[in-house]
């Protein structure tokens, strides 16, 4: 082994080496990492490594702000390189003061958001009350856990909600069910522009109109700077009046119409 | 004379876990009930070995991660019969990989008063599987009365080192004197065994055979046999990079054995600063201090002290 | 890539007079990605047992709640604390029962036993079980703890001095380890006292 120094390496290059190791894959039709195909890439680059490990090209951000939280989702459908669908809502309503951002295999996702969704009406019917955020986000991080010894869902999650007592929080749970309280947490391709924005923008106590032009500074930046970078976003909020979709970002609308 | 040995080739399936089924395939197939009840696999009283983990497992090496590596002892440890019972001897150095992480640790285990063994491989393996066996052999006596044989340990041993095909990797040297007399018998992880007058195991063990097949004779006395031990685990501990520090020694004879922990030290630490490192209090800085203080614990006095 | 080093971590613990230090890094990251550093690592049992867990990040939270758990119907029996000693063995049970299938944590346990005798402890992720009575080290930043520990530790150190030797240990190590660091958190634990502090580090 030799002594290195670990250097930045632009993001997009890892992505067209994403893209063209993908390309290699699906033509001999196996799934293949691509330390396997690019043995080298391994010592080489770092960074490059993290697509073994699950990297989407999906963008899920979000962060915290004075009384609400945000929660912000690219809406692409893409298989492969065909983008299926522009208007996919990522981001679920988990019930009135709960939004869960997701990203991951499609099937996964919904099948997997949907099932947290039902426990948590389920929870709320049984006991008249509901799950705090942080209730909500170790039952989620227990079914992931579980699911992950027998078949594991692909799938990334940023759960914000809002507490009468404790005020809005957010969640960062990964596909291998790390659960932890953040303040701001992204996830996918986007997330290497979206936390370097952040980290730079962020602050506590940021008002809604802070946040929203701080995540539109992030999206200008994935849209700017990421190769497979996603048209269009949406922004969900979730504060004392509950959870809602607050506004759009659409540079394309969707052909089909939906 | 070879009591026993069996060949075991086929490494099958006992831990294998390539699942060729995608698990995206399985989606749409999984569970259909709602939570929020205990688990109950939770405590699982039946014991033995869980695969839960396995598909995880297996799943994040096909992604590229390497599997972790085990707490190993690349040990010497030896055992001869002398006049009067056995003699074990053990270095005590445990290695991660080029690392190592104990540097006086025990490798001779106790089985029962009369038997003790000593253990190379992955070191939860060994502590393990002498533990486990350990605990049935004095079940045992509890059921029999009686003094333990060496060969019930040597079957238990063997038969559950067998059961798994070597993939539980504990290579042993047993030793123990009991109503048959005195006796010594090495078991390799895939479940063979010899009974043998010497014999040495782990990665040290060719460098302390060579010191046995040299010196060792027959009707060695106690202080000639702990002396050849010794030489023989030094000449692992010098010799075999797996192996290192100190010898531990066990002597076992008829109703009587001794554990001479750290029998010889041949590599005292000499280079740490008689003064040693000192730091000025507040020296580290710190962003935030709390102090808990805790309760005293109440100890009640047992009397008659409420006498009317 | 070693498992290990997937989300990055440092422990230490390490023996004083009547007392024992145990100490972590803060740092959560994917690989080189840090996404917060303010991760906790080291779990409380009860006021007299800490459990360091370094490793995959979710296998430490899954292992923590089985050992909470375990603890509570502990408690429920027994009508106490349990001892560091046989907490110790309850540990190496849980890990060794997933002997080929484990999980990729590496626990260090450290407490107060009877008349306040301080207990340390690591295993490998199987549950083999390595006591000392100086220090004990796990995670990423392992190498370059055994290192610092074995210079600075001398024993019988008082608590103030211990947090110092500790501290000073850890930071140096996880200097020299990209995986680990972004901030310090050191539990000092005497028989009367449980000091908790957060340490200024390296932020890069």
């Amino acid at each position: 082994m030799y002594k290195k120094h670990e250097t930045l390496i632009m993001p997009f290059t890892i992505v067209e080496i994403q893209i063209r190791n993908e390309l290699f894959c699906k033509a001999t039709h196996k799934r293949q990492s691509n330390a396997r195909l690019f043995p080298s890439l391994r010592r080489t680059h770092p960074v490059a490594e993290a697509d073994l490990l699950k990297v989407s090209m999906e963008c899920v951000f979000g962060l915290v702000g004075n009384g609400f939280a945000l929660v912000v989702a690219d809406t692409s459908a893409v298989h492969s390189i065909l983008v299926h669908k522009s208007n996919e809502d990522k981001i679920m309503v988990l019930d009135s003061h709960k939004l869960i951002g997701a990203s991951g295999e499609s099937g996964d996702r919904v099948q997997f958001t949907e099932y947290i969704q039902k426990n948590v009406h389920l929870y709320q019917f049984r006991n008249g009350i509901p799950l705090t955020t942080a209730a909500a986000a170790n039952f989620t991080r227990g079914e992931l856990a579980t699911a992950l010894r027998k078949s594991p869902y692909f799938v990334n999650l940023l759960l914000a909600g809002y507490d009468k007592e404790i005020g809005p929080s957010l969640y960062y749970i990964d596909y291998i069910a790390t659960l932890h309280k953040i303040e701001k947490g992204a996830f996918g391709y986007g997330s290497y522009f979206s936390l370097a924005m952040m980290d730079r923008h962020y602050h506590p106590g940021m008002t809604v109109d802070e946040a929203i032009d701080l995540v539109d500074k992030c999206i200008m930046e994935i849209r700017s700077r990421l190769v497979v970078a996603p048209p269009n976003f949406v922004i969900k909020i979730v504060d004392k009046d509950g959870a809602r979709e607050y506004a759009w970002r659409e540079s394309v609308k969707d052909v089909s119409g939906a | 004379m070879r009591s026993c040995s069996i060949p075991c080739r086929s490494r099958e399936q006992i831990a294998s876990v390539s699942e060729t089924s995608r698990t995206s395939n399985l989606v749409s197939l999984r569970r259909t009930n709602l939570a929020f009840g205990m688990d109950p696999s939770a405590i699982d009283a039946k014991g033995g070995f869980s695969f839960d983990l396995c598909r995880r497992n297996a799943m994040l090496m096909e992604k590229g991660v390497q599997p972790p590596s085990f707490r190993k002892t690349g040990t010497t440890i030896v055992g001869l019969i002398f006049k009067d019972g056995v003699i074990l001897g053990a270095d005590t150095r445990a290695t991660e990989g080029p690392i190592v992480c104990d540097k006086n640790c025990e490798k001779i285990h106790y089985m029962a008063p009369n038997i003790y063994c000593c253990g190379a491989g992955t070191a939860a393996d060994t502590e393990a599987v002498t533990e486990m066996v350990s605990s049935q052999l004095q079940l045992h006596r509890y059921a029999t009365g009686r003094e333990s044989l060496v060969v019930t340990a040597l079957t238990m041993l063997k038969s559950h080192l067998f059961s798994y095909q070597g993939h539980v990797s504990a290579a042993l040297v047993l030793g123990g004197v009991d109503v048959t007399g005195p006796h010594l018998h090495t078991i390799y992880p895939h479940g063979s065994t010899d009974t043998l007058p010497f014999a040495t195991m782990g990665s040290g063990s060719l460098a302390a055979m060579a010191v046995f097949e040299a010196k060792y004779r027959e009707g060695l006395t106690r202080e000639e046999g702990i002396n050849l031990v010794t030489e023989a685990v030094c000449s692992g501990i010098f010799n075999d990079l797996g192996s290192g520090s100190n010898v531990d020694v066990c002597v076992i004879t008829k109703g009587h054995k001794e554990y001479l922990r750290n029998h010889r030290m041949p590599n005292p630490r000499t280079y740490v600063s008689s003064k040693g490192f000192s730091f000025a209090k507040g020296q580290t800085e710190i962003l935030s201090s709390k102090v808990t203080l805790l309760k005293e614990r109440v100890v009640a006095i047992e009397g008659d002290e409420m006498e009317e | 890539m070693s498992i290990f080093e997937y989300n990055g971590s440092a422990v230490v613990a390490m023996v004083g007079k009547n007392c024992f230090a145990l100490a972590s890094d803060r740092r959560l990251g994917v690989q080189l990605q840090t996404l917060a550093t303010d991760f906790q690592k080291i779990y409380k049992i009860h006021d007299k047992l800490y459990v360091g867990l370094s490793g995959l990040a979710t296998d430490a939270q899954t292992l923590y709640q089985r050992l909470v758990f375990r603890h509570k119907l502990y408690q429920l029996r027994e009508e106490r604390g349990i001892k560091p000693e046989t907490f110790a063995s309850l540990v190496s049970a849980l890990l060794y029962e997933k002997r080929f299938g484990p999980y990729f944590c590496q626990p260090v346990i450290a407490g107060l036993g009877e008349d306040d005798k301080p207990f340390i402890c690591t295993m490998d992720s199987i549950g083999a079980k390595e006591l000392a009575k100086d220090f004990v080290v796990a995670g990423t930043a392992s190498e370059s703890l055994y290192g610092a520990c074995e210079s600075m530790y001398k024993p019988d150190m008082e608590p103030e001095e211990l947090f110092e030797t500790v501290s000073q240990a850890l930071l140096a190590s996880v200097d020299r380890d990209c995986l680990s660091g972004w901030g310090g958190h050191v539990f000092i634990v005497t028989p009367s006292q449980v000091i908790e502090r957060t340490l200024k580090a390296r932020m890069d």
